[in-house]
């Protein structure tokens, strides 16, 4: 059972998972190290003769309840890797449909197709339908609905103005959020700054600004020194040059920020993998013909609204000539080669050899009524 | 896969010892200091007169050292370590089977061009319609505030009760259907449908009711087919013999329980065609198109960046190689000039030289060399042709 071409793609399905087991097979390690450090603190402590009974009993309590957290720390270690486990599991029987025979691929096709929808459902923030078309298929195990859903609150409170949850995120996640560089709390802190401006609370705006942005000076001095000069100018002066800071857009933006935070610290791809699948697949398949008229309605392409999406996309590249028979709809070859008629109009031998015992030597072309006999017929090569 | 599979399981069975091991090594230490405590909580209690009496002392110091020792004896660290150690090797092999087999990034291709949101959320309420999910369908549309114009489900939903009747085993409504499209268009791919409804009929009655109702129910409705299909015709009048024991002659094929999945597909397809409509959801052709594409499309993005002289990949108009996608994705006639190896379109068809090369019209002219009436020799045989006697082609 080898690799297919079509599985190779399919990176970010086991990536996510493995990520989050990595790390919390690393969280358990800090917890143990910690266990280790409070059992050399027992061990290696004097032990005071002059203290009480009740005061040996205290301190030997607080060691107990420090052990007690441990033991739920461990508890929840384990039964998050068991389920980022099962999660792989699932995802790679999911994989091995591939190779396993032409139903079996059919299958998997079809559930590809509903994860990729699923995705892009959870990233359009379409959760009530993206959580229907996964139950009913199925793939629960197969899409991150867990991260999308937690990253719902953020979002829905960042859309009313309202940074606090999307701090909290932050402060979860800061230190990896610090090693990806990432500008999301920076920006979050100006946003509430500018808030304050707004709202003429000028004094607090200042308090605000020593505590939470002063931090950030050495990294965005440039944004900080903008920031704090709306102090002067605030948000409804025309003549501001930075009323831009305060347009609606810049909520947008945070939005954007983390979202791209979110993906890349979940190992997601920064765009829907729908988007991804579909410009590789509208791009193949467009060529001038799509968009004649007269063209077959099995194309994709045929239709505006798929024109419309693949817009802009480059074409697909032919370098041989391929002959669909518009009667038999199948291609010709040099056993059913192609045959002209007198007006130009191409079909395939196969075709016209049919229609011509069954009229009586005669041919009619199906798309435009021009009526010939079979000997008028000419061979055309095409390789 | 299976290797992939294989070490999966692996870090599976590490995960559960390393999770055992480590909280029971934990507990161990936990019931130590309990312990402890009760003892010293006891012997605080057996003597409370004299609490600061020495022999009160130097039991609970006793105690203490007696827990300082055997915490030194668990040596909790090494005990466990081993465990975490193997479980932290096996997750790094699975990783990197994952790495050697998966390409790392597969937004590569991507061009900088986003797809309009509204126009794929229609398409996608579209694909949902199609396959009969219409709950789902109409969820997204409210979510995402698409509106559909008036009657836009109804030949999707009139569809899908007839395929959920045949998934009930109950043939009439499709053959109802064939039947009144019959009348409109009579092509051998419908009456080939009609003629699988009719036999998949004959032998369920055959197998429910008995010879009879089955012999009454041929000579009504197969007579019309007997041009075409009388071999497969001959076939059923074979199966009155084995009446009782069909599974076990001959025909036994004819039982398949495969065939009533086939004939709903070739139902929906019929269906579709009917309406106008792609045999196979549009959305469906253009997913399994880009899996295919998606690997060597990636494969060509990172040849261009390589290159010394990077083009730009969103730029380019058309893609950089050919890529095949196999005969189910032939839709229509491609045509490529052997000489200019350009695709035809409306401005540059195809046209044919009277010694049955056909070139496009572009390379023509330029071999033609501007005159419309000088000859001009074919690339491909001695044959020569002026610019006016080449037609055009239609393919």
């Amino acid at each position: 059972m080898s690799f297919t071409p079509s599985s190779s793609i399919e990176t970010p399905l086991l990536k996510g998972p493995l990520e989050s087991l990595k790390r919390t097979v690393k969280d358990r390690k800090t917890v143990l190290e910690d266990v280790q450090t409070l059992a050399s603190e027992v061990t290696t402590s004097e032990i005071c003769a002059e203290l009480t009974s009740s005061e040996h009993i205290e301190k030997l309590d607080s060691v107990i309840s420090k052990l007690q957290g441990f033991k739920r720390k461990l508890k929840d270690a384990a039964s998050e890797e068991e389920e980022q486990l099962q999660k792989c599991r699932a995802r790679i029987q999911h994989l091995a449909l591939l190779t396993q025979g032409p139903e079996p691929v059919k299958k998997w096709r079809a559930l590809h197709l509903d994860r990729l929808l699923v995705d892009h459902m959870l990233r359009c923030g379409y959760y009530d339908a993206a959580k229907q078309l996964a139950d009913s298929s199925k793939i629960q195990d197969l899409v991150d609905m867990g991260v999308f859903c937690k990253a719902r609150r953020v979002v829905d409170a960042l859309k009313k103005h309202d940074c606090t949850e999307a701090l909290q995120w932050c402060a979860e996640n800061s230190s990896r959020l610090n090693k990806m560089k990432s500008k999301l709390e920076f920006k979050l802190r100006k946003a509430e700054f500018l808030e304050l401006v707004r709202k003429r609370q000028l004094m607090d705006a200042i308090t605000y600004a020593r505590k939470h942005l002063a931090p950030w000076a050495n990294t965005y001095m440039k944004e900080l020194q903008q920031a704090m000069a709306t102090l002067v100018f605030l948000n409804d002066s025309d003549a501001s040059p930075y009323k831009h800071l305060f347009a609606e857009t810049q909520w947008d933006d945070l939005v954007d920020t983390f979202h791209q935070d979110n993906h890349q610290l979940n190992n997601l791809t920064l765009e829907s993998l729908l988007t991804i699948y579909l410009q590789a697949g509208l791009s193949v398949l467009k060529t001038p013909f799509s968009y004649q008229p007269d063209c077959s309605v099995e194309d994709p392409l045929h239709l505006p609204s798929y024109q419309a999406l693949a817009a802009g996309l480059p074409y697909a590249k032919h370098l041989h000539s391929k002959l669909v028979c518009h009667i038999t709809k199948q291609l010709m070859n040099e056993d059913d080669p192609p045959m002209v008629l007198p007006n130009g109009y191409v079909y395939s031998l196969k075709a016209l050899k049919e229609m011509s015992q069954k009229n009586g030597g005669k041919i009619v072309c199906p798309r435009t009524g021009y009526a010939c006999e079979f000997q008028d017929l000419s061979k055309a090569f095409i390789s | 896969m299976e290797a992939l599979a294989k070490e999966n399981e692996r870090v599976c069975k590490k995960q559960k010892v390393c999770a055992m091991k480590t909280m029971e090594g934990v507990e161990k230490l936990l019931t130590q200091c309990v312990e402890t405590r009760n003892r010293i909580l006891a012997l605080q209690n057996s003597s409370p007169e004299e609490p600061t009496s020495s022999a009160g002392v130097g039991n609970d110091v006793a105690c203490l050292r007696d827990l300082q020792q055997k915490v030194r004896e668990m040596d909790f660290l090494q005990q466990v370590n081993s465990h975490q150690k193997d479980l932290q090797g096996a997750l790094a092999k699975l990783k990197k089977a994952v790495e050697k087999h998966f390409i790392p990034d597969v937004s590569k291709a991507l061009r900088d061009q986003p797809l309009d949101k509204a126009t794929l959320n229609e398409v996608i309420v579209q694909h949902l319609l199609r396959e009969g999910r219409f709950e789902l369908g109409e969820e997204l549309m409210r979510e995402a505030q698409i509106h559909m114009p008036e009657g836009y489900k109804d030949p999707y939903v009139q569809m899908h009760q007839v395929l959920e009747q045949i998934a009930a085993f109950n043939l009439k409504p499709a053959i109802q259907w064939t039947k009144e499209r019959r009348a409109d268009v009579d092509t051998e791919a419908l009456m080939g449908l009609e003629f699988k409804l009719h036999r998949l009929q004959f032998v369920q009655l055959l197998h429910k009711e008995g010879r009879g109702p089955a012999l009454g129910y041929a000579r009504a409705h197969l007579s019309v087919f007997s041009d075409r299909w009388m071999r497969e015709i001959e076939r059923l009048m074979g199966c009155l013999l084995y009446a009782n024991r069909l599974d076990r002659s001959p025909y036994a094929d004819l039982l398949a329980p495969g065939l009533w999945d086939e004939i709903r597909q070739e139902f929906s397809r019929m269906c579709c065609s009917a309406l106008g409509q792609a045999r196979e959801s549009p959305l469906s052709v253009a997913i399994r198109a880009g899996t295919i594409a998606l690997p060597m499309l990636l494969k060509l993005v990172s040849v261009m960046q390589t290159k010394t002289q990077p083009e730009d990949w969103n730029e380019c108009q058309q893609l950089p190689v050919e890529i095949s996608l196999g005969e189910d994705f032939a839709f229509h006639s491609v045509f490529a000039c052997p000489v200019s190896r350009d695709q035809s379109s409306a401005d540059n068809p195809p046209m044919l030289m009277p010694c049955g090369h056909v070139l496009c019209k572009v390379s023509i002219t330029k071999l033609a060399k501007g005159g419309a009436n000088r000859p001009f020799k074919c690339p491909y045989c001695p044959g020569e042709a002026t610019v006016q006697q080449c037609k055009q082609l239609y393919l």
